[in-house]
């Protein structure tokens, strides 16, 4: 992390282009001497302040090995993600970060991935994915598997696109369900529909990475494992509130004891169940 | 040439003592009991800004620290036994400047505690008796005396310049050595939280529901503690009174919290993870006698019994660690006799130590 004698202190970054995901959510790219300089890695995330209004904690959405950093908000309706929304390209911000633990990728080589995006889920993800596409001879088969509520909420679509037309890259998705006026030929139910259908004779050469809400954690677990999926070759990132980032204001405390923004964000699924409260 | 440094001290507040700047060493009360709240405030402030910056173009700068030196006068040895605790939390990892700098910039003058006060159980805890983290330690003698002992450099170098302060003679031996024998009867105790840490991890459903139905999340007990440092962080526009006109200047700034909040525990899109007051005071005694002793080496609570003295509802903290470990804590009421009369000796030693 930058700032390491104050590291309260943001540096600021010019947003360089806005893009709308969805109806609520948009991505933006910044840059800035110090964003050129920032090394970061998939499952890692960064505190975003808008000067005098707010500050947000964000998981990275993209990796380091192409267009640059990126970071993606939906709008909750919240101060912060409201006040993000409005802002414009040459607007600046301030970003500390990154913080957390990583996906480790590197201990992930030679394995296949499953990649499992639930909602929003799939942004943090999203920066693994691209990891493994840039080294992607050090890894077996890739799977992705994304589920929204419904069609209009997919985000990055072309880009999803493009990893349909790849032969080295398996992708399916699905809907909760389709609302009047919106279009949709592919799955329809929980993300676990695929799940449940994911065929494979091998389990122990797969490396599953999840993300969604946590109560979506346990059905899919539940559904990993019967397709022989062990909580240890999960890996999942926690969402909890996050002031300091850095181990000091307490607020990302499960369970009294594992501090999210040091321990995690990324858990494996059985860390997640020894922990009390880990899947509320 | 001498320097003056602002003396903090304890002083009578209605039924209470507080800490507070004073003018004078006539204004300390010597004999109190212990003061309603802890020193943190002096050390982690309730508010702080950390930083200002532009609204339209960043550029964030520290906030300056407030870096006068102080002495604060009267730390109670359970208090110095939470800066154990303290020091570390803001040292570890990445240092926190502004504690670190209030922390360097207040000399602790500790006044050793020879009876067990209101509420307190601090022999259970086993903090009586800090073994550092002060600059010095005053002990009361018996004839008006005072044992003044070095616990830094700085307090080495105080007491030197200290015009009143003797050495030690042979006549003292055996007085000192009887001070803290009846200081270590009176404060000492054979039992202790042994084993808190894996009795925390069991199910007590029972308990935190019967206390959720009394609490208040009221959050006077955190604010008291000697032990709870949990801070939130926020961004406003910090319009100067000189130019009304200007609303560029924005500041960070943080301020204390409370794990019992609801808010504590919401994430954007309003989520709340420990939705019951149940739950937030599970997790309250969970980071004091589990995630801290495991991070730090040391119990998150140093047995001052301020939280007790401060619940509007009566939940007693010796009573819930009592049924959690089934050690019984005995409670006790000082009588108002036993207290010490002031001492002019005293107010002699801290004056001179202001020079
Ligand atoms: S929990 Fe209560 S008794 Fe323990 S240190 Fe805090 S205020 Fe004192
Ligand atoms: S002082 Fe008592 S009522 Fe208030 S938050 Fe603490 S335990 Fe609850
Ligand atoms: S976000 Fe402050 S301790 Fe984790």
């Amino acid at each position: 992390m930058k700032n390491k004698e104050n590291p309260y202190i943001p540096f600021d970054a010019t947003i360089t282009s806005i893009k709308e995901l969805n109806r609520f959510s948009k991505s933006y790219r910044f840059d800035s001497p110090e964003i050129r300089e920032l090394n970061y890695e998939p499952g890692q995330f960064f505190e975003i302040t808008i000067y005098g209004v707010g500050q947000s904690v964000i998981g990275a959405t993209d990796s380091m090995f192409d267009e640059g950093f990126e970071l993606a908000v939906l709008n909750t309706g919240g101060l912060v993600s409201s006040k993000l929304h409005q802002l414009e390209v040459g607007n600046v911000v301030g970003i500390r970060g990154p913080f957390g633990k990583p996906f480790p990728m590197d201990e992930f080589k030679g394995k296949n991935m499953l990649f499992i995006c639930a909602g929003i889920g799939f942004w943090p993800v999203r920066s693994a994915i691209k990891h493994v596409l840039a080294n992607r001879s050090d890894f077996g088969k890739m799977n992705v598997i994304l589920g929204v509520r419904e069609p209009s909420l997919f985000c990055y679509v072309n880009e999803v696109e493009e990893w349909i037309a790849r032969d080295d890259i398996t992708v399916q998705q699905t809907v909760d369900g389709i609302p009047e006026g919106e279009q949709w030929n592919g799955e329809v139910g929980l993300i676990t529909v695929l799940t449940d259908k994911f065929e494979i004779d091998n389990p122990e050469d797969w490396v599953v990475l999840c993300v969604g809400p946590p109560v979506a954690f346990k059905f899919i677990g539940m559904s990993l494992n019967n397709r022989g999926f062990t909580d240890d070759q999960i890996y999942v990132s926690l969402e909890r509130k996050m002031k300091c980032g850095i181990g000091k204001c307490n607020n990302c405390l499960i369970d009294g004891r594992v501090y999210v923004c040091q321990n995690g964000a990324v858990f494996t699924l059985a860390e997640v169940k020894a922990l009390p409260g880990g899947l509320d | 040439m001498a320097t003056y440094h602002p003396l903090i001290a304890p002083v009578p507040n209605g039924e209470d003592f507080v800490f507070a700047e004073v003018k004078s060493s006539k204004e300390i009360a010597f004999s109190f009991d212990k003061t309603k709240k802890s020193l943190k405030e002096f050390l982690l402030k309730p508010e702080e800004v950390l930083m200002t910056a532009s609204f339209t173009e960043g550029k964030a700068k520290p906030a300056p620290i407030d870096d006068t030196m102080k002495i604060l006068f009267g730390a109670r040895p359970c208090d110095i036994t939470a800066l154990e605790l303290f020091d570390q939390v803001f040292s570890i990892d990445y240092d926190d400047p502004y504690y670190l700098s209030h922390r360097k910039n207040t000399i602790i003058l500790g006044l050793n505690c020879l009876n067990l006060c209101k509420n307190g159980f601090c022999g259970i805890t086993e903090s009586f008796a800090p073994k550092k983290g002060y600059d010095i330690m005053f002990t009361e003698l018996p004839g008006e005396k005072f044992l003044v002992e070095s616990g830094s450099l700085t307090g080495e170098k105080l007491i030197h310049k200290s015009m009143n302060v003797e050495g030690v003679k042979e006549e003292d031996r055996i007085p000192i050595i009887q001070t803290f024998k009846s200081m270590n009867d009176n404060l000492s105790n054979e039992k202790s939280l042994a084993g808190i840490s894996s009795i925390m991890a069991l199910d007590h459903q029972a308990l935190w529901d019967e206390y959720g139905e009394k609490c208040l999340a009221c959050n006077l007990c955190t604010s008291v503690c000697p032990t709870c440092w949990c801070f939130t962080v926020h961004e406003r526009i910090a319009v100067s009174a000189d130019d009304l006109s200007d609303v560029t200047k924005t500041e960070k700034y943080r301020h204390w919290t409370s794990c019992l909040f609801k808010d504590y525990h919401t994430v954007s899109g309003g989520h709340v993870f420990n939705p019951t007051t149940a739950s937030r005071l599970e997790f309250y005694y969970k980071h004091k006698f589990k995630g801290i002793p495991e991070k730090f080496g040391v119990l998150g609570c140093v047995g001052c019994g301020r939280c007790v003295s401060a619940c509007p509802v009566g939940i007693d903290i010796r009573e819930s660690l009592e049924r959690l470990t089934n050690v019984e804590i005995d409670i006790y009421e000082p009588s108002e006799s036993s207290e010490s009369s002031e001492s002019s000796e005293s107010s002699d030693v801290i004056t001179e130590l202001r020079l």
